[in-house]
């Protein structure tokens, strides 16, 4: 069985490691000396070489990103934490912030050192009062030791470093809606270009990155982007969080290689597999808006490379943040649909056309499915609205919404109905169940 | 030169002008509901989608907030296209009541209008639909939420336009509302061009709700005579009243806009004290006169006054709220048969000045719609105009004893002064709209007719010359003000053979330099703008 290879949960359940001084006792803070001994330029070029790429679930390189911001800003520019953690089935970005809140830190004030933002947003997501309680105290400690705030370690440079807790709204973890939000508008996505590296917060250039991602620089920085680029797959280097949850026996985080384990083994292996010996009946890779994978698909090894989204693989579904759903026999699958359809049709901004109507009409017709009141050609009708606002897995240019919201309501719908029109159509047939469900939930230990 | 593609024909590449508004402006067009010329694209509504390929990299996006590339290919018609087209009619219908029948935007309607053209004539919606509140939210407006399509024009109007920024957006998804903000509502004085500006009957003007049908209304482009900006507007009309008006687009005058003041200032026209027939005699000896009566009773009168007491003592006061072909026939009069009597011109100013909104859009202080058209057609024809002050003393102490008085104001009003300076008057006609206090003095009235009654041209503040347009008769006997001072120019000996406005214009054209060359009976027609006049006839 394939161990986990721990890089930024490495230190997780050390007692103290939220202060300043267990962290410095466990070598943090020690990447921020070393690139503040380097130029801005040389730090991002490490980055870019580590092929670090955005663990939000789009797989973008970071020290590309980080390479689109203004090398000698006029303006101020800005750097922003997406702590926004939303995605129904995903916690990893919650617990990198309440048990080591400091190396996601580290990794900002590194990142906007290189970048030369003067200004670096924590956006929490609302209902995370406790990580937003621990990222504060976390800021006073860096300040009060002197690694936020004016010349910082005698290098010149300029960083404040503020928490902006969010009102708890999906959206908003999406990057321009993060950043209107920020401006105090609603949170509406809007089209790019202006891509935010030259219009984002406050109208200046700004890069929003990943908790995740930002925990990963100081490591970079200290053991260097060749040691990164060896662990993990050869595209997408490095560890990935996954975050399994449903009906499994062990459910929880575990920080594994890319490239390096199947779904099987992180359900069965990691997992401790299906609980009470029952059959697997469906596998939700990364989070809500990710279509179902059966138990014939799960022997993929999980790496972003073998999914069509985002690395263009040739298993037609997409990789998504981690946040892994199991499944079993008892499950089911319309009223599983119908919660995340309750889900995005209460989460819509309701800008676009396509997305404020679609998701309450799709939610409407699931609902009435549900409870043995669906009718013939809802299923037709249903992946009409999913194909409308997005054709199946397609790419962003064909989305017909302004941000990829379209998409995440419309690919589970896809996945869903296809994957399990049998189920589908036996409720709408027989008006009832033809699954026993158990919707108990328990609480390991 | 750069230049794109669309639909097979290649453009040319205008800076600054979106790939929607480019389409149109060449003669292919693109449905949209969010996107207006006058205000920033913030590409909702998903209509306006086209299959852009720039460098090989084709995408579905918004034509309204893309800006064209040279080399870039637009497919405005491909299958893609036309689905995403009947896909987001059917979106937009599916939470829409089915209240044609009862809505006033019926038959102007761009969801009616687009269902016909990319919709679908069945719907699939079997859910219940969301009904959203009836709203009072502002003085000239109402808010039919159940009706909006959430595009959010009226929005960015308050936002950049007015600048005055009462309305939000509130709820999220599919409950999302418009409504003004608490405390607020939407009494900003250009509050009405939301209605205007709404693609459906979700915001409804008050004045004109359930008045009528607008297939029923007839049209005429016309100039709004509500102060010196000159707004290019459309008066709808039937049955002898107008129902409404609404701004035309002048991208040199008003854009897209005109003001609450203006759009809701033509009551007057259909008033109980419009002046209906000629009438002589002062006081309440006053009676109804037959045309040529009257006309000879003036010219009697200001004969009897100028030989009694010399050329100098008739004094005419002409108006500015009267039309550049009426100032030319009135100049005439006070050059020939008239000719020695001071004239003066009356304007009407407000207390509060210009008033600027956020977007530009002007409401000037000067409340009459031709001030600087009288000035320059009455100079330019050799007249020395005086103060109107000058005048009211002249009558006062008694050097002027007879006084030809325009009027055409609807808010006209004379201190008592002047009054009392009247009633010393040994003759007095006055050519007005309306009944006022000292309507009663006047030895003659001459009724005449209100903007939407007569045709012509005004001067706004810029020096743009505007055509003015009939749509309605004028009441009762009264005539077109151009037509009676034809006719005492006449009556006075004066040689006037307009019988039509036109003839009117070509004369004015010839005689006033700063009119030479300005085609006014053709001019303004789609608010193209008009040669500017000169510094010399100023």
């Amino acid at each position: 069985m394939p161990e986990e290879y721990k890089i930024i949960t490495d230190r997780f359940g050390v007692e103290g490691l939220q202060t300043i001084d267990v962290y410095r006792a466990h070598g943090g803070y020690t990447a921020i000396e070393k690139a503040f001994g380097m130029s801005q330029d040389e730090v991002i070029d490490e980055v870019r070489e580590s092929l670090l790429a955005g663990r939000g679930g789009a797989w973008f390189p970071a020290g590309v990103k980080w390479g689109f911001m203004p090398k000698e800003p006029r303006e101020p520019s800005y750097l922003c934490v997406n702590a926004d953690e939303s995605e129904p089935g995903t916690f990893k970005d919650r617990h990198l912030m309440e048990q080591n809140p400091h190396q996601m830190l580290e990794g900002t004030i590194i990142a906007s050192y290189a970048m030369r933002v003067s200004v670096a947003y924590v956006y929490i997501r609302g209902e995370m009062f406790e990580a937003r309680r621990i990222v504060e105290r976390a800021i006073a400690e860096a300040r009060a030791a002197g690694y936020i705030g004016r010349d910082i370690l005698g290098s010149g440079y300029d960083l404040e470093v503020y928490v902006h807790p969010g009102a708890g709204a999906y959206i908003c973890g999406e990057e321009m809606g993060l950043i209107q939000s920020l401006n105090g508008n609603r949170a509406e996505p809007r089209a790019k270009p202006p891509f935010p590296a030259q219009q984002g917060v406050f109208e200046r250039p700004t890069t929003v990155n990943n908790v995740q991602t930002l925990s990963y620089v100081p490591h970079i920085v200290n053991r260097g982007a060749d040691w990164f680029k060896g662990i993990g797959s050869e595209r997408f280097p490095g560890t990935f969080i996954f975050c399994v949850s449903g009906h499994v026996n062990n459910p929880g985080m575990f920080e594994l290689e890319t490239g390096s384990v199947t779904m099987r083994q992180i359900v069965e292996d990691f997992a401790g597999g299906v609980r009470d010996g029952r059959a697997l009946k469906a596998v939700i890779p990364g989070g809500a808006s990710t279509p179902p994978m059966t138990p014939d698909q799960i022997d993929i090894v999980m790496d972003p490379s073998n999914f069509l989204a985002p690395g263009g693989g040739d298993f037609q579904g997409m990789f998504g943040t981690g946040g892994i759903i199991v499944m079993d026999e008892t499950s089911c699958m319309v009223d599983a649909l119908l919660n995340f359809m309750v889900f995005f049709a209460h989460e819509s901004c309701g800008q676009c056309t396509p997305c404020r109507e679609g998701c309450p009409w799709a939610r409407d017709i699931v609902w009435r499915i549900e409870n043995g009141l669906g009718k013939p050609g809802d299923l037709d009708t249903l992946l009409d609205i999913a194909h409308n606002v997005g054709p199946y897995l397609c790419p962003p240019s064909r989305l017909t919404t302004i941000c990829g919201f379209g998409g995440a309501f419309a690919n589970p719908i896809h996945g869903f109905v296809q994957t399990f029109r049998d189920e589908f159509e036996a409720h709408i047939e027989e008006g009832r169940k033809p699954v026993k469900q158990d919707k108990s939930i328990r609480v390991p230990g | 030169m750069a230049t794109f593609t669309i639909d097979g024909s290649e453009i040319e590449i205008v800076p600054g002008k979106n790939v929607l508004q480019t389409a149109i402006d060449n003669g292919i067009y693109v449905p949209h509901y969010c996107y207006h010329p006058g205000l920033s694209a913030p590409a909702n509504c998903r209509m306006c989608l086209v299959e852009m390929d720039v460098g090989g990299r084709r995408s579905l996006g918004p034509s309204c907030s893309a800006m064209p590339a040279d080399g870039m290919v637009v497919d405005t018609q491909s299958d893609v296209v036309k689905e995403n087209q009947n896909a987001v009619m059917e979106f937009l219908l599916v939470n829409h009541p089915l209240d044609c029948p009862v809505c006033d935007q019926s038959g102007e309607c761009e969801l009616q209008d687009y269902s016909y053209t990319y919709g679908s004539d069945r719907s699939r919606y079997h859910e219940k639909k969301l009904v959203q509140p009836k709203k009072d939210v502002g003085r000239h407006v109402l808010l039919y939420s159940d009706r909006c399509i959430r595009c959010t024009r009226c929005i960015r109007f308050c936002d950049e336009i007015s600048g005055t920024g009462e309305l939000g957006y509130f709820n999220r998804g599919v409950y999302n509302e418009i409504d003004v903000f608490p405390g607020a509502r939407m009494d900003n004085r250009l509050s009405g061009n939301t209605v205007d500006i709404c693609p459906v009957g979700a915001l409804l003007d008050k004045s004109f709700l359930f008045k009528q049908r607008v297939w029923f209304l007839k049209s005429v482009d016309t100039i709004c005579p509500g102060c010196s900006t000159g707004c290019n507007i459309r008066a709808d009309y039937n049955n002898e009243r107008i129902y409404r008006l609404v701004p035309r687009e002048n991208p040199d005058v008003n854009e897209y806009w005109m003001c609450d003041d203006g759009r809701h200032g033509w009551g007057y026209v259909h008033a109980d004290d419009r002046l209906l027939f000629p009438m002589l005699g002062r006081g309440e000896e006053q009676e109804l006169a037959l045309w040529d009566v009257a006309l000879k009773a003036t010219r009697a009168g200001f004969e009897r006054v100028r030989s009694e007491y010399g050329d100098g003592a008739v004094a005419g006061i002409a108006s500015a709220h009267l039309t550049n072909e009426e100032h030319y026939l009135f100049g005439s009069l006070f050059s020939n048969g008239l000719a020695g009597g001071p004239v003066a011109v009356h304007t009407r100013l407000s207390d509060e000045g210009d008033v600027v909104f956020k977007g530009g859009f002007t409401i000037h202080g000067d409340k009459s719609p031709n001030s600087r058209g009288a000035r320059t057609v009455l100079e330019g024809l050799g007249l020395s105009l005086r103060e109107a002050s000058e005048i009211w003393r002249g009558v006062a102490e008694g050097r002027i004893r007879g006084l030809y008085l325009l009027g055409g104001d609807p808010l006209a009003s004379l201190s008592e002064e002047e009054q009392t300076a009247l009633a010393t008057l040994d003759f007095l006609v006055v050519q007005d709209i309306q009944t006022r206090s000292w309507t009663a003095m006047a030895d003659v009235i001459l009724p005449g007719a209100t903007f939407i009654e007569k045709d012509g041209t005004f001067t706004n503040f810029d020096g743009r010359v505007q055509r003015v347009r009939r749509g309605l008769a004028p009441v009762g006997d009264a005539r077109a003000d151009w037509e009676i001072l034809r006719d005492v120019n006449r009556e006075m000996g004066v040689d006037a053979a307009h019988d039509r406005i036109e003839a009117v214009m070509a004369d004015l054209e010839n005689a006033v330099a700063a009119f030479e060359g300005v085609d006014c009976d053709d001019g303004g027609d789609q608010g193209k703008p008009l040669v500017e006049i000169e510094a010399a006839g100023t």
